[in-house]
């Protein structure tokens, strides 16, 4: 299902904005990486923008199906863990260089 | 006419029983007088991807109450366009193009001018919605069934 979303996504087809809603509807809270792993990178960041502007004190809207708070903080958790992985791995080898 | 929230007409499948591309689609539309815009892309939804009741689509924003939906949202950022999904059916009837094709045109093109002036998602929603009467959503199968009444009284 989310080779469909990303091949949509990517042949214009979706926006990155309608591809991050549906990905965070689509996400199971104990195992986001079945959806968030395949994404085009730049989707992380606009998937954090949507974090960001989610506010869970709001109500929901009654005719507006948003995604569940745990599936956005999910999405979240796992999206920062990826990026600071990533700079770890980045840094390590000019770490042991110095030293 | 008495406006409606869903089309009145029950369009007619091609006799040849042909299913036009996508560009084939556009110039059918446009020959029977649907303005599409430059920025306007459209694509093929894959099998299941609407729901039953919705012929075509753009965007569909999930937002709390109060937000402002920006015109620019629409865009792809790859692309540069607005792209609109079409139920794969449609493409079988160019009565339901020309009809799906000027709906959502018109649509667009009057709703525009909302999101010029920083109106919130309840008020987007407010004209889309199909049980709101006399909404741009009811307008825009006006224009639709008008449309495919000059395809069948030109024949």
């Amino acid at each position: 299902m989310m080779e469909t979303h990303v091949a949509l996504y990517r042949s214009g087809a979706i926006t990155s904005y309608q591809l991050v809603v549906d990905c965070l509807h689509m996400l199971d809270p104990a195992h986001p990486e079945h959806v968030l792993a395949g994404l085009p990178p730049e989707i992380y960041e606009e998937m954090l923008d949507y974090a960001r502007r989610y506010d869970p004190t709001r109500q929901a809207p009654k005719e507006r199906l948003m995604p569940a708070l745990d599936q956005v903080h999910a999405a979240t958790t796992w999206i920062e863990r990826q990026k600071s992985t990533q700079r770890l791995e980045a840094t390590e080898p000019m770490a042991r260089k110095s030293r | 006419m008495i406006s409606a929230g869903a089309p009145r007409y029950e369009w007619k499948r091609n006799e040849d029983g042909a299913s036009r591309s996508v560009a084939e689609a556009v110039q059918i539309a446009s020959r029977w007088g649907v303005e599409i815009p430059h920025y306007v892309e459209f694509h093929v939804a894959p099998p299941g991807f609407l729901d039953p009741s919705t012929y075509a689509r753009t965007t569909r924003f999930r937002e709390f109450d109060g937000t402002i939906i920006q015109w620019e949202a629409f865009f792809h950022r790859l692309t540069g366009k607005i792209p609109f999904l079409v139920r794969a059916d449609v493409f079988a009837s160019d009565e339901a193009i020309v009809a799906v094709f000027g709906h959502e045109m018109y649509e667009l093109e009057t709703l525009r001018t909302m999101f010029d002036s920083n109106h919130s998602i309840e008020d987007w929603e407010a004209e889309t919605a199909s049980n709101n009467e006399g909404n741009v959503h009811w307008q825009a199968w006006d224009v639709a069934d008008r449309l495919v009444e000059k395809m069948r009284t030109s024949k």
